[in-house]
């Protein structure tokens, strides 16, 4: 893995369910260029975006479920 | 003290009261030290001479000389000391006792002195040591002292005090030796134990006097009395209360002494000291924990008022009695008697300190407090606004308080530097009495602990009560140190929660409050783990964020190193995610990414830039709002310092970027890539790199 990782570039598996924003971000982070990777001020702007984005989709959810058990009721 | 009193007070005084012994104890040294130096250029005339006839009354002169020698003064310290030497002037007891007696006597001590390192060879031979065995300096250097120095069928015997020293005993016996001609004669050794600045043991430091210079059979082989020797006279300090203290006093004094193969005689005679210290140290613990139920009894005076501690207080003084029985002059440090110097060392005190040793016997303890009240301590109170807490108006009237003293020679002489020495027999012999009377005037525990302190902090011995300042004397010694030692005595231990890069991580309590305590590798203290703890303590205590876990304090004392912070219940991040118990959603990943985040931007925007290196899943902690803090820096480092920090640990291969891996230098970026995989931890709930199965995890 030393090897892989060090001298080969290889990287952890991404598995493809995953949010393809926290895939940019993650594979941001392990770019082999150092300078090249985010520093944590701007992790946490893409993290806030990310977050925006999972309470508008959960209050989406929400609205949603409240929608259909309002639906069901009736 | 009021019960009520901040803790974070008393632990400033306390500290600080033993930071004022150790100097004492330094200062005394520095004239041991004077005194070897003195001996070895035999009668010419040593520079150190007119400074002492300057002193002009015999006594403190090993302080003034001291004085000079004595590097590490801070102005405080430079200040009062020569507040004190001015005092000396007026002492009696000194024109007993001229400066050619006091040559005479070191002429007398005729001690070889040699140091050899742990690996047997032998690291410094003194010109004493080139008469005694024959060897000259070059000869001895690099050789194996038991194998130039003791008989084959002697070896095993050498062997086993060697190993003993080692641990950190003291060994004074008899013991047969050859010269370099391979005749066999006895001689009487005192081997202790050598530490360097930084209490690590770096050798065992043997003074020797040839057996002759004590008694008439030179050469006689002395087999029988070995054995005996051997087992009896290893310093009973180590065996009795060091060890109930848990303690070894020795390397406390010793390394806080900062004393080097240069300096041999001080620490045989450090050990003598400790050994004392260490039991009036422990006394006054005993006697804080005890103090709240003596006080009521103590004002009574009565002898059975000491009850918990009295047995220990026999037991731990018992030795002097004896001498000061046997010897009908109080010894101040009875001890010495066993050690072949100690005889001189005795007949000088004697002298000096006669005075004391009366006013022990006669004492009811009322000269014992603005006495000892004219140390240092008092002043550095004075300066902070503190004032003892038991005594109240004695405060402004401490100059008339000693002016009723009952002996004329107590304000004479109370400023004198010789009560350093006295004052640690004055405060063994009459410690209950003077205690008791204090203890009249305080009636609570902190106060009869500051003034038994108190008492002793102008004597050589009590400085070893600190054992706790000594290893923070290793540790970091600035000032803020004291902002943050927590006592061992005040936590209570739990289970273990985790292992850190040099630490065991338990659970624990520190006044009814959830802590983590980090201890650090047991037993030896080694430099590299000293230099590690230092370095956390120092990064750590600067660190104030809601994502960077709270550093609350350090337990600094020889045998224990502890980082104490808070304790997050929900524990690791690893194990949180390992569990997989707890369904966590999506917003609640982001968010312990966001905490993460921040933690580390703080981190690197310190100035200088700090650079955890070890970021990982398991030093990720979660509090019981599911916030997360960035913990464990014992790898982390401050920027400038080094750029190309692979060298000195290394973090976890998982999350170690690829030029960490190459070894190549680290910066903040480093970091970003091990948080890359802890993203990558967060959705996947996976160990990194698992099915390659290559790592070793140890450090979970």
């Amino acid at each position: 893995m030393i090897g892989a990782v060090g001298f080969m570039n290889q990287r952890l598996e991404v598995p493809k369910n995953v949010d393809p924003q926290w895939i940019s971000l993650m594979e941001s982070c392990w770019h082999s260029e150092p300078q090249d990777r985010p520093s944590f001020q701007e992790i946490m702007e893409k993290l806030r975006e990310l977050q925006r984005k999972y309470t508008i989709q959960f209050q989406a959810a929400r609205a949603a479920s409240i929608e259909n058990s309002a639906l069901k009721e009736k | 003290m009021e019960k009520t009193t901040p803790p974070a007070e008393e632990l400033l005084k306390k500290i600080r009261e033993l930071e004022e012994s150790q100097e004492h104890l330094k200062r005394e040294m520095s004239r041991l030290k004077v005194s070897a130096e003195m001996k070895q250029r035999s009668h010419s005339a040593s520079p150190q001479r007119p400074v002492r006839r300057n002193s002009n009354d015999g006594t403190p002169m090993w302080r003034k000389t001291g004085a000079a020698s004595f590097r590490h003064a801070s102005p405080l310290r430079k200040e009062s000391h020569a507040k004190v030497a001015g005092g000396g002037g007026e002492g009696q007891s000194a024109g007993k006792f001229t400066d050619k007696q006091y040559l005479n006597i070191l002429q007398s001590m005729a001690q070889a002195v040699h140091v050899f390192d742990l690996n047997g060879q032998i690291i410094f031979w003194n010109s004493m040591a080139e008469k005694l065995y024959g060897f000259s300096a070059s000869e001895a250097l690099g050789k194996d002292p038991i194998d130039i120095l003791v008989d084959v069928q002697d070896a095993s015997v050498a062997q086993n005090i060697t190993r003993r020293c080692s641990s950190g005993e003291s060994w004074t016996g008899e013991f047969p030796v050859k010269n370099k001609a391979g005749e066999r004669f006895s001689v009487v050794t005192t081997m202790s134990p050598s530490y360097d600045d930084d209490g690590c043991l770096i050798g065992i430091i043997c003074i020797t006097n040839d057996s002759a210079l004590f008694q008439d059979p030179r050469g006689s082989p002395a087999k029988t009395r070995r054995g005996q020797e051997g087992e009896t006279s290893f310093s009973r300090v180590t065996s009795s209360v060091a060890s109930k203290l848990g303690l070894d006093s020795k390397e406390a004094v010793v390394s806080k002494l900062g004393l080097d193969s240069q300096q041999p005689i001080q620490v045989a005679i450090a050990s003598k000291i400790s050994d004392l210290a260490s039991k009036v140290g422990n006394k006054v613990k005993s006697k804080m924990r005890a103090g709240d139920n003596n006080a009521a009894n103590l004002e009574g005076g009565s002898g059975d008022s000491h009850q918990s501690d009295q047995g220990f207080f026999d037991a731990a003084f018992a030795d002097r009695r004896e001498d000061a029985a046997t010897s009908g002059a109080d010894t101040p440090r009875g001890d010495f008697i066993q050690s072949p110097f100690g005889v001189f060392l005795r007949s000088d005190e004697k002298a000096s300190t006669k005075p004391f040793r009366d006013s022990s016997d006669e004492s009811d303890g009322n000269s014992v407090v603005p006495k000892t009240l004219t140390s240092k301590a008092e002043e550095w109170m004075v300066k902070k606004g503190l004032s003892w807490p038991w005594k109240g108006n004695e405060r402004e009237g401490l100059e008339g308080r000693r002016s009723h003293s009952v002996w004329p020679w107590v304000r004479n002489e109370q400023q004198k530097q010789q009560a350093y020495q006295s004052n640690s027999n004055h405060s063994v012999k009459s410690e209950s009495q003077a205690c008791e009377s204090i203890k009249a005037s305080s009636n609570e525990p902190m106060g009869y602990w500051s003034s038994s302190v108190n008492v002793n902090s102008t004597s050589s011995s009590s400085s070893c009560g600190s054992t706790s300042s000594s290893v923070m004397n290793k540790v970091d010694m600035d000032s803020d140190c004291l902002d943050y030692e927590i006592l061992w005595e005040d936590l209570t231990i739990g289970e273990q929660i985790g292992q850190g890069s040099c630490g065991t991580v338990y659970h624990g309590l520190w006044f009814g409050s959830d802590v983590a305590v980090k201890v650090f590798s047991k037993q030896e203290y080694s430099e590299e783990i000293i230099t590690s703890f230092r370095q956390e303590v120092s990064l750590m205590k600067r660190l104030r964020h809601p994502n960077v876990l709270l550093f609350m304090g350090a337990v600094t004392s020889p045998q224990r190193l502890c980082i104490v912070t808070e304790f997050l219940p929900r524990g690791s991040l690893f194990r949180l995610l390992q569990r997989n118990t707890s369904k966590l959603d999506w917003r609640r990943r982001i968010h312990m990414a966001s905490d993460i985040a921040r933690g580390m931007n703080y981190l690197h925007h310190c100035t200088p830039p700090i650079i955890h290196r070890d970021l990982k899943s398991s030093n990720l902690l979660v509090d019981k709002n599911w916030t997360v803090k960035v913990a464990d820096f014992g790898l982390s480092r401050i920027k400038h310092e080094t750029y190309l920090t692979t060298k000195t640990g290394r973090g976890t291969p998982q999350w170690m970027a690829p030029e960490v891996l190459r070894n190549e230098a680290a910066d903040e970026k480093s970091d970003v890539y091990s948080f890359g995989v802890i993203l990558w931890e967060l959705v996947t709930e996976k160990i990194p790199w698992e099915s390659l199965n290559a790592m070793q995890d140890t450090c979970r």
